[in-house]
């Protein structure tokens, strides 16, 4: 309770600051695009890591081994893909038309249509995953904190909501980028913490060869197919994702790239160090009987309680610090979204920014309300996350934005197609093959449709420019 | 760029469906196609080079991994030394480097 009334306080100070901070719709949604490398980079890889890397990576590693690390092998690789494939053209589009959201981006593109449906699909997937961070706020309260769950989620929102309402990203950002060290140096004592636990890597590694061999090799239990599907959905997919790319509007500049790979995968492997460290360490000593667990996901609240009271203390921090920041972010692009973005769809000005402001808070309301409402709600929302926006966003933003050729009416077709793909194959899942991913499926067809149908509107084109 | 686009797309869909055992080349295929297109737009003999590097670390590893797939100690540590900690460095410097190539 204490660390929660500390949240609060905190939230208020920065919601104060942030209200005579941020002035303009730039401040507001763009942190006043004066952000270097360091600020963004910290802020991204907070914003991008979830609480589902600290205890849902952890708890996949006691069931999936070595065949879970491949969802964050991508880490070497992904701080530089983003720069390349989208870094560099978002920063240069929202610096020559003054850009401060991600749907604006498509607006420039493939016109008002793209703005609008990239909107609705940022919208949807923003409460979806407010809803999911809610209720993983109230999973962790009652883990790590000893609150109820319901008063965990209402604090962890409320007090997100009130300073990203007050002050957007100005506020946001500073928020964002301090979670996001405490987040990367919690990571890494809990990990050596655990492994050390376990009598060292080489012990730890040597206990699971000998009791659970199964959760070793280069896969552990999973199919290579599936493997290498997840390291390329997670690779391809961070080039999808809004609150990712929301960081690249607020750079001050576009020489901040160059070391902005450096930032974001040294911060992103400090904080993965808990997937890698907890799981092996807590498998090790589950294997060990050291510690039991009823359920995948009670490792890393159950290993962490086995390191001790500090450690309990630290992670809540970091389980907070992960949740607040993507909730953070996600608040800010749906607000966005609501009062900017769908107005210009329909050709009417942006609303005015203080209902971005009202926006943020009945946004965080919802999400909190669906959240507690129903459980079976929230594993349908949670089908609405990485792939969806992956399916969905992939094709406009890598293949829309780079390529001059990309038609308004196929760009937006991509986006409802892939979307659809991804959602209709989820429900699909037990029965797909190892490998064919949703999102990456979703993704594909909407490439598909995207180039072709730009080819025909061409081809066409051409046709009645040549016709009598 | 649209092209390699639907290229990429249309062999994901049949490697998924079809042929798994070639998801290892399809990866580092990616890589490669995707450093294709960033070099047509920024063209560098340092970003050559890490686009290179990165197909070939990427191609690496997948089989590497597959090769080491039943070696309970050493493919975890192939995967976690050289699909993780190594490769770490590697292509936020060569971006760097090319970078600053770019700009002179």
């Amino acid at each position: 309770m204490t660390t929660l009334l500390l949240l609060a306080a905190l939230a208020v100070v920065l919601a104060l600051w942030g209200l005579t901070a941020a002035r303009t719709p730039a401040d507001y949604f763009a942190a006043g695009r004066r952000a270097g490398v360091w600020l963004v980079g910290v802020a991204g890889t907070a914003a991008g890591v979830s609480a589902f890397t600290f205890v849902g990576g952890p708890g996949l590693f006691a069931v999936a081994g070595a065949g879970s690390l491949w969802m964050i092998l991508s880490a070497p690789v992904t701080g530089a893909l983003q720069c390349w494939a989208v870094g560099e053209p978002v920063v240069r589009l929202a610096r020559r038309h003054g850009v401060v959201t991600v749907p604006s981006l498509l607006q420039l593109r493939a016109g008002l249509p793209a703005q609008g449906a990239a909107a609705v699909v940022l919208a949807v997937g923003a409460v979806a995953s407010l809803a999911v961070q809610a209720k993983a706020a109230a999973v962790l309260g009652e883990a790590f904190l000893g609150v109820g769950g319901t008063t965990a989620a209402v604090a962890v929102l409320a007090a997100t909501a009130a300073y990203t309402a007050a002050g957007g990203m100005r506020a946001g950002l500073v928020a964002d980028a301090v979670q996001g060290a405490v987040m990367a140096a919690v990571a890494l004592v809990v990990a050596v913490a655990a492994v050390a636990a376990a009598g060292g890597p080489g012990e730890a590694v040597r206990t699971l060869a000998a009791a659970r061999p199964q959760l070793l090799g280069a896969f552990g239990p999973i199919p290579p197919a599936q493997a290498y599907a997840w390291y390329l959905l997670f690779c391809l997919g961070t080039l999808a994702q809004p609150h990712y790319l929301q960081k690249f509007l607020f750079l001050r500049d576009e020489r901040q790239l160059r070391l902005l790979p450096a930032v974001l995968t040294g911060a992103l492997a400090a904080t993965l160090t808990v997937w890698l460290g907890v799981g092996l360490g807590g498998a090790a000593l589950v294997a060990r009987g050291a510690v039991t667990i009823a359920f995948a996901d009670e490792l890393a609240p159950v290993v962490v309680a086995h390191l001790g009271p500090w450690a309990v203390a630290l992670a809540g921090v970091a389980a907070l610090a992960a949740l607040m920041s993507t909730s953070a972010s996600f608040l800010n692009l749906a607000a966005a979204a609501l009062t900017r973005d769908l107005p210009a769809a329909l050709r009417r000005p942006p609303l005015p920014l203080w209902t971005a402001g009202l926006a943020t808070l009945v946004i965080a309301a919802t999400a909190t309300a669906v959240a507690l409402a129903s459980q079976r709600a929230v594993a349908m929302l949670g089908l609405i996350g990485w792939g969806f926006f992956t399916a969905a966003l992939l094709p406009a933003l890598v293949v829309g934005l780079a390529w001059e050729g990309a038609r308004p009416a196929p760009t937006v077709v991509a986006m409802v197609a892939g979307g659809l793909v991804d959602l209709l194959l989820e429900t699909l899942r037990p029965s797909l093959p190892p490998g064919f991913e949703p999102g990456l499926a979703g993704a594909a067809v909407g490439t598909v449709v995207l180039v072709a149908g730009s080819c025909l509107r061409r081809s066409g084109d051409v046709a009645v420019a040549e016709a009598p | 760029m649209p092209v390699v686009a639907t290229a990429g797309a249309v062999a994901y869909l049949a490697v998924a469906l079809w042929m798994p055992v070639a998801f290892p080349a399809l990866c580092a295929l990616l890589v490669w196609a995707a450093g294709a297109v960033a070099l047509t737009r920024r063209p560098s003999t340092r970003l050559r080079v890490a686009v290179t590097v990165a197909g070939g670390v990427v191609l690496a590893v997948g089989f590497g991994a597959l090769w080491l797939a039943d070696e309970p100690v050493r493919g975890f540590a192939w995967l976690v030394v050289g699909g993780f900690v190594a490769p770490l460095p590697i292509l936020p410097w060569l971006y760097a480097a090319s970078s600053s190539q770019g700009e002179e």
